[in-house]
């Protein structure tokens, strides 16, 4: 069984085009820079960014379990998230280390190395599971596990680790993210109008 | 949903379809259509034709700048070649040798639909020496006829050019219509765009570097261009394309003058340091340096092709040997009387050169003399001083290193190939330069003109035999075998374009005043004459 909501144009134009506008500005900027495959590769992750911040909101502020419309944002942001996240690891992989896993290895040691390769599997895996509709229990907690993961090491890498536009970007998901999560409980909290 | 709604959503969905579709094609496109696969060429072609990442024009727009500028590139109608002093292809090819092609773009080596220029090693590490009726090209010889900074100013001229209605001469269409053909949409974006970004490039530049010229004439001119063929002034490159710094041409008084001949690279494996102020030790990092002031990025430097090539056409150079003299003049007409004055000039050798230069071996090898490799303070060698007085040295080298290091890795966090220690640069913590360094001479008929600044122009001059001449005309100078030398001529001549004045600050000719000083009265003809002789035979 697949999404227990229909799924809408508008959700489906206001995740795509946005995905497809950042990936051409992300490809061309590249093209004018002293360093094709690195701005290629950098650039990938400011999208994973964008996109993964409201989805991440969506996890924080429904406890891992959107239902109705929010499931349906969820699971856009989701994967076209991952599916920039899929473009930056070629990249990567294929430009920067000349397709060579052991290069990846050697410059990154083994765990973030490991790291990056479980997030990119167990990604992909809870996508396809958010597409079956699986609902089962245990979907919901890796899924939650896996928002967890992912968002610490957006943070890391991108706030921690660096500076400039991807810095930016990094601390707007993590202001995204606990805005949203606040004012959902606000608004869950707050009394009734009707007495 | 309201249809129009609807159908407004599904065609911006549409478009954006499209524009990621291009997108992914133009990806797919520079991965496997455009991609030229790194190849392991061998030293010696990665010197004679291996990209160094100095790519600067497409290679139709190249073709098409004699044709649409000959007052540039063919005055009087001479061949471009012949009218800035490249050396011809052996192949009988329209472009100069040493000049590269490949499918690398500019600053970025991306790959490329349209084929790109570039200028490789041999271009100016070749010479091409004529005595008589006798023609010996040289590789790894300074190519002494090459007016590098005039060609590219005058390459700057055309890119600037406007027409009378304010209209660019330089345009697609032009390029398009001088060849007499067309191009593919990707070759014909590409030429636009380039077309474009140069431009506009250059017009930034000019806040540093002034306008060009309108008159063709001043690149012809030493008033106007006072480096001169064999020459270059890396410092102002340097100083303006990493410091940033103003191009101070228009400031006669803060101009930096040290003009420095286009050098020899025969056997650069025998010298710790080079460059000829000593200023450089890695090898490797001499080529990369040289291709930096040629305008290649560190980013382009670090392409798997381009840093291959550094490394190879440097390691062609660790133990290249020049062709012997008998090559370009013939048998000697006396061999007995000749090995006797030659005999006799090795020990005029011995006693007042080999010190500093060092002795060749049977084998050809070299023999170090005690001073060889060490930088002879300026005061004591008494050559022209501009070169070692850069005021910009120490923050130069020290910008340089960064480049290839720390600057590259926070910005890509990866390691740059041709990263080189601080150790390896001076001034820095292995000493200061305020000298010329003293190194071997192996082919020293094939290293005229001499001293850094090419300031004499024999052998016979610059031991002092003859009186040095206060000016001497050049251009593509014809081979003096008698004093050993480019041969001074009456000038102007269509091969003769620059006026070299001994006068003018760089261009000293002073110093280096070994065995004697042509006024000391210990001067002895006699041995100077034998000393040229056996000059000859290194």
């Amino acid at each position: 069984m697949g999404l227990r909501s229909p799924i809408e144009l508008g959700p489906v134009t206001a995740v795509f085009v946005p995905f497809a506008l950042m990936l051409t500005g992300v490809n061309l900027l590249a093209e004018v820079s002293n360093h094709v495959d690195h701005a290629r590769t950098a650039g990938t992750i400011w999208v994973v960014i964008v996109l993964a911040s409201p989805a991440l909101a969506i996890m924080a502020a429904t406890a891992g379990r959107p239902t109705g419309a929010s499931q349906l944002w969820w699971l856009l942001t989701w994967t076209f998230s991952l599916a920039a996240y899929w473009l930056h690891v070629i990249f990567a992989v294929g430009d920067i280390h000349g397709g060579s896993l052991a290069s990846v290895v050697a410059k990154q040691g083994w765990p973030t190395a490991g790291y990056n390769f479980a997030v990119t599997v167990w990604w992909t895996v809870d996508v396809a599971l958010g597409w079956a509709g699986v609902r089962a229990a245990w979907v919901r907690w890796q899924r939650v596990a896996l928002a967890v993961v992912l968002g610490i090491g957006l943070f890391v890498a991108a706030v921690v680790l660096k500076d400039g536009v991807v810095r930016m970007l990094g601390l707007g998901m993590l202001v995204t993210v606990v805005l949203v999560a606040l004012l959902f409980r606000v608004r869950r909290s707050a009394p009734s109008a009707t007495p | 949903m309201r249809r129009p709604v609807r159908i407004a959503l599904v065609a911006l969905n549409v478009l954006a379809g499209l524009l990621l579709a291009s997108t992914a094609l133009l990806v797919l496109l520079e991965r496997f259509s455009w991609y030229e696969p790194a190849r392991a060429l061998d030293p010696r072609t990665a010197f004679q034709e291996g990209s160094i990442g100095t790519e600067f024009v497409p290679l139709p727009v190249f073709e098409a700048l004699p044709v649409l500028f000959p007052e540039l590139f063919r005055p009087g109608g001479v061949d471009p070649v012949e009218t800035w002093g490249f050396v011809r292809r052996q192949d009988g090819g329209p472009l100069p040798h040493g000049f590269t092609v490949s499918h690398l773009r500019p600053l970025s080596a991306a790959p490329s639909p349209v084929p790109f220029v570039g200028i490789g090693c041999a271009a100016c590490h070749t010479a091409e020496l004529r005595n008589e009726d006798r023609r010996l090209v040289i590789s790894g010889a300074g190519n002494a006829s090459l007016d590098l900074i005039a060609f590219l100013e005058g390459f700057r001229m055309a890119l600037l050019a406007d027409d009378s209605d304010g209209r660019p001469r330089l345009s697609y269409a032009a390029v398009r219509d001088s060849l007499g053909r067309s191009f593919g949409p990707f070759e014909r974006v590409l030429i636009e765009i380039w077309i474009a970004a140069a431009r506009r490039a250059l017009t930034a530049g000019t806040t540093r570097n002034d306008l060009p010229r309108e008159d063709p004439a001043a690149l012809r001119d030493a008033a106007f261009q006072p480096i001169g063929p064999g020459r270059t002034n890396p410092f102002n490159t340097l100083v303006t394309m990493q410091l940033g710094l103003p191009n101070t041409a228009h400031d006669v008084a803060r101009l930096n003058h040290g003009y420095t001949k286009i050098p020899a690279v025969f056997g650069q494996g025998r010298r710790e340091w080079a460059q000829f102020d000593g200023s450089i030790r890695d090898l490797y990092a001499r080529s990369a340096l040289a291709a930096l002031t040629l305008g290649a990025t560190s980013e382009a430097l670090a392409h798997p092709q381009i840093s291959h090539n550094i490394r190879a056409a440097s390691d062609y150079t660790r133990n290249l040997r020049p062709p012997p003299f008998a090559d370009l003049v013939g048998p000697g007409p006396d061999g007995a009387a000749d090995a006797e004055r030659i005999a006799r000039g090795a020990v005029v050798y011995a006693r007042h050169c080999a010190s500093c230069h060092g002795t060749p071996t049977a084998d050809r090898s070299w023999t170090q003399g005690p001073r060889t490799g060490e930088v002879i303070p300026l005061a004591e060698i008494g050559t022209d001083p501009e070169r070692v007085g850069l005021r910009h040295a120490r923050r130069l080298a020290e910008r340089l290193h960064l480049l290839f290091t720390d600057a590259y890795r926070d910005a890509y966090n990866l390691v740059h190939p041709l990263a080189t220690a601080r150790e390896d640069l001076r001034p820095g913590p292995a000493g200061e330069v305020r000298g010329y360094v003293a190194q071997p001479i192996e082919g020293a008929f094939a290293r005229a003109p001499y001293l850094h600044n090419a300031s004499v122009p024999t052998l016979a001059a610059l031991v002092n035999l003859e009186p040095r001449p206060v000016s001497v005309w050049r251009g593509r100078n014809t081979f003096d075998a008698q004093n050993v030398g480019i041969a001074v001529e009456e000038g102007p001549a269509a091969h003769l374009w620059h006026r070299m004045d001994t006068a003018l600050s760089g261009n000293s000719a002073a110093g280096h005043d070994y065995p004697w000083a042509f006024d000391d009265p210990a001067r002895d003809e006699q041995a100077l004459r034998d000393l040229v002789h056996y000059l000859k035979t290194l």
